[in-house]
């Protein structure tokens, strides 16, 4: 039976359905240049999130990391359809393996490698703004690779989210409290800082989140508790964590920015310190 | 950690620099360029300037008062026909801000200072203005340049700025996530018009301020402070600063306005620093008298100069403010060697003493007026006690 797509995956072998939803698709293919690829195809429902797209397309253009999958075509098929090829990495999702992390020391490991990651957009004064365990696939070496930079914000361009939505572009549970009140002058790295202290504490917890009303034991949702500023540091207490990891998850959870880090190399000397305990 | 002291220089600051020489009463100093005109500032010894601020004093651009206009790159002077904000960011502020830190790294200072426009009470476009008049021309004039010293970000925070938790929080976000930048050259604003700060919570909220760009790791320097600097040391800022005229020990718009006339001279005061205060001459004979032999002056040579019968007081005698640098600079050190709760402790321990003495003072039938006496006292407990509560420091 012929696909939605089969015009435009006409060029590739081996195509493989990956994943469906929405409007997007993602599919495994064999491109004759590049081999193992990822065909996303999907519909743009305006100007405004075509441009996102593109930006992102843009951004992972001009990376060279091993930290990002490599963009290898961008292109809009009329009347209203993208198509993103992007390298093909084989790896799991870190929420389906957040169990293999629970230690401290693999836990600080994989923190410190995502940071390392992370500084490259950094660098570049964007933030990726949806940063969940969903988002950094894991190699068979360990080591993570970050995607979806849909919704990252470039502080040095105009924004592309003129709403007048009570929440800004994200995760709800993986948001800061800057994000989730859509207050934008407050949108920089150490945005990225608050996702990363959620999930540093998942890894810690085997998946459970820290700001989970069940895990809290108090609030009504995760997103009352992130606005609370309830967490489950007696929970990192119970399982005898390192001090030193529950003040460095205590710190990237910060309220406010000027709580977090002011930068990644606060950070990884943070992180050097606990690795040094944990030893 | 241990903090630096630093001489606010303004008017009369050969005063402040022999203080310096002969005393070793600080550690540096901070250039104000309304009181020294730039050839005498060029001309200071190249070991003082390397231990030196310099403050553009932009804080009114469009006012170029006292030595201001000797400044190429004062904004009333570099924009010629007048200093309009939205004409000088598009065309001087770069001009500006490139001479201006060129003068400032060419002179071997310690920092470069990035000003700031003063705006009172608290504007919605503030640090917008900020950006793009002076932070971000002259983070661009920086970034190019090899040999730059770190930069300081100047900033002046009006009492209803600190007062007002979300706007504070705008302020830290904003200063702390500006990368370029080593840290603040931090002047608050009271808007009492006593000659000490007895406002508790504009105090506690100036320590929280402090420490929370501490806790960033950022290097804060603490302007225009009178003897409150034996409080605000607990934020653990960097630098503090000790001045000799009031308009260097309390920051005053209005000292920068160019209707503004210094006033007829004060009577004099010396500073007791038993006391934490300065008492005013008139007292000086019944305090003798009914304290003898209990010490309420301090003993120094300049005590002893002052005291004799020939001597004869008026503000304008250096030996005033070389006494008070020699004394407030020794309590200073002292705190300094100290961190955290036990600096709390002595800082609380010499407050508790000036008010033993204080009401030692009034015991004997001396009525000190409101410039005088002790009433600042209980402000200082209160807002050292509840910054203490929150570092959960133990008395």
């Amino acid at each position: 039976m012929a696909g939605p797509h089969d015009k435009i995956l006409q060029d590739y072998q081996n195509v493989e359905l990956l994943k469906e939803g929405g409007q997007k698709a993602a599919y495994l293919a064999t491109d004759p240049t590049h081999g193992r690829v990822v065909v996303k195809i999907g519909r743009y429902p305006s100007a405004s999130s075509l441009e996102r797209i593109r930006r992102e397309v843009d951004v992972l253009r001009d990376i060279v990391s091993p930290y990002y999958p490599k963009n290898i075509d961008f292109r809009v098929e009329p009347p209203d359809l993208f198509v993103v090829v992007e390298e093909f990495v084989e790896s799991r999702p870190l929420s389906d393996c957040v169990e293999d992390f629970e230690e401290a020391k693999t836990a600080l490991a994989l923190l410190k490698e995502i940071i390392t990651g992370l500084t490259v957009l950094w660098d570049k004064r964007i933030v990726h703004r949806d940063i969940k365990p969903e988002n950094v696939l894991i190699l068979p070496d360990t080591s993570p690779k970050i995607i979806d930079l849909g919704i990252a914000r470039l502080l040095d361009e105009e924004s592309l989210t003129k709403t007048i939505n009570a929440r800004g572009p994200c995760t709800p549970a993986y948001a800061s409290p800057a994000q989730l009140k859509n207050r934008k002058a407050q949108i920089d790295q150490r945005t990225d800082q608050f996702s990363l202290g959620i999930l540093l504490v998942q890894l810690l917890l085997r998946g459970a989140h820290p700001f989970d009303p069940n895990v809290v034991r108090s609030g009504d949702s995760i997103v009352a508790n992130i606005l609370a500023g309830h967490w489950c540091r007696a929970e990192l207490q119970k399982k005898a964590v390192p001090i030193c990891i529950q003040e460095l998850a205590a710190k990237l959870l910060g309220a406010e920015p000027f709580r977090r880090f002011r930068n990644a190399e606060a950070i990884l000397t943070a992180i050097a310190a606990c690795e040094a305990e944990v030893q | 950690m241990k903090f630096e002291i630093y001489h606010q220089l303004g008017f009369r600051h050969q005063w402040n620099l022999q203080s310096l020489s002969d005393d070793a009463t600080g550690d540096g100093i901070i250039i104000g360029a309304k009181s020294l005109e730039r050839e005498k500032v060029e001309a200071l010894p190249a070991n003082l300037r390397g231990a030196a601020l310099f403050d553009p004093q932009f804080f009114l651009p469009g006012v170029a008062k006292g030595q201001l206009e000797t400044y190429n790159f004062f904004p009333q002077v570099a924009a010629n026909d007048g200093f309009k904000s939205s004409d000088y960011a598009d065309e001087s502020a770069e001009i500006s801000a490139t001479a201006c830190v060129q003068f400032q790294i060419n002179s071997g200072f310690r920092y470069v200072v990035i000003p700031t426009r003063y705006m009172a009470g608290m504007p919605s476009n503030f640090i917008e203005t900020q950006e793009e008049l002076f932070v971000g021309p002259f983070l661009d004039a920086i970034a190019p340049q090899q040999n730059s010293p770190p930069a300081l970000l100047q900033l002046v925070v009006t009492e209803n700025m600190l007062k007002d938790d979300e706007y504070t929080a705008d302020l830290l976000n904003w200063i702390t996530g500006r990368q370029g930048i080593a840290g603040v050259y931090l002047i608050f604003e009271s808007s009492g018009t006593s000659k000490q700060v007895k406002d508790a919570d504009l105090l506690y909220r100036v320590l929280k301020f402090t420490a929370a760009v501490r806790e960033n790791e950022m290097v804060v320097v603490l302007g225009y402070l009178n003897t409150e600097s034996v409080v605000l040391t607990l934020g653990d800022p960097s630098i503090v600063t000790m001045g000799i005229y009031e308009n260097t020990r309390s920051f005053r718009i209005r000292t920068f306005e160019d209707t503004h006339t210094e006033q007829r001279g004060p009577s004099p005061r010396l500073y007791c620093s038993q006391l934490l205060q300065w008492v005013d001459r008139n007292y000086h004979g019944a305090l003798q008298r009914r304290l003898q032999g209990q010490n309420v002056f301090d003993q120094n040579r300049y005590q002893a100069l002052m005291f004799q019968p020939t001597f004869k007081w008026h503000f304008t005698k250096p030996e005033l403010y070389k006494h008070h640098f020699l004394e407030l600079s020794c309590q200073l050190r002292t705190l300094s060697n100290v961190e955290g709760q036990a600096r709390f402790i002595m800082a609380r321990g010499m407050i508790n003493a000036a008010v033993e003495r204080f009401r030692s003072i009034e015991q004997v039938g001396i009525v000190l007026d409101q410039d005088n006496d002790g009433s600042p006292l209980a402000s200082w407990l209160t807002a050292i006690n509840e910054f203490a509560q929150d570092q959960g420091w133990q008395s």
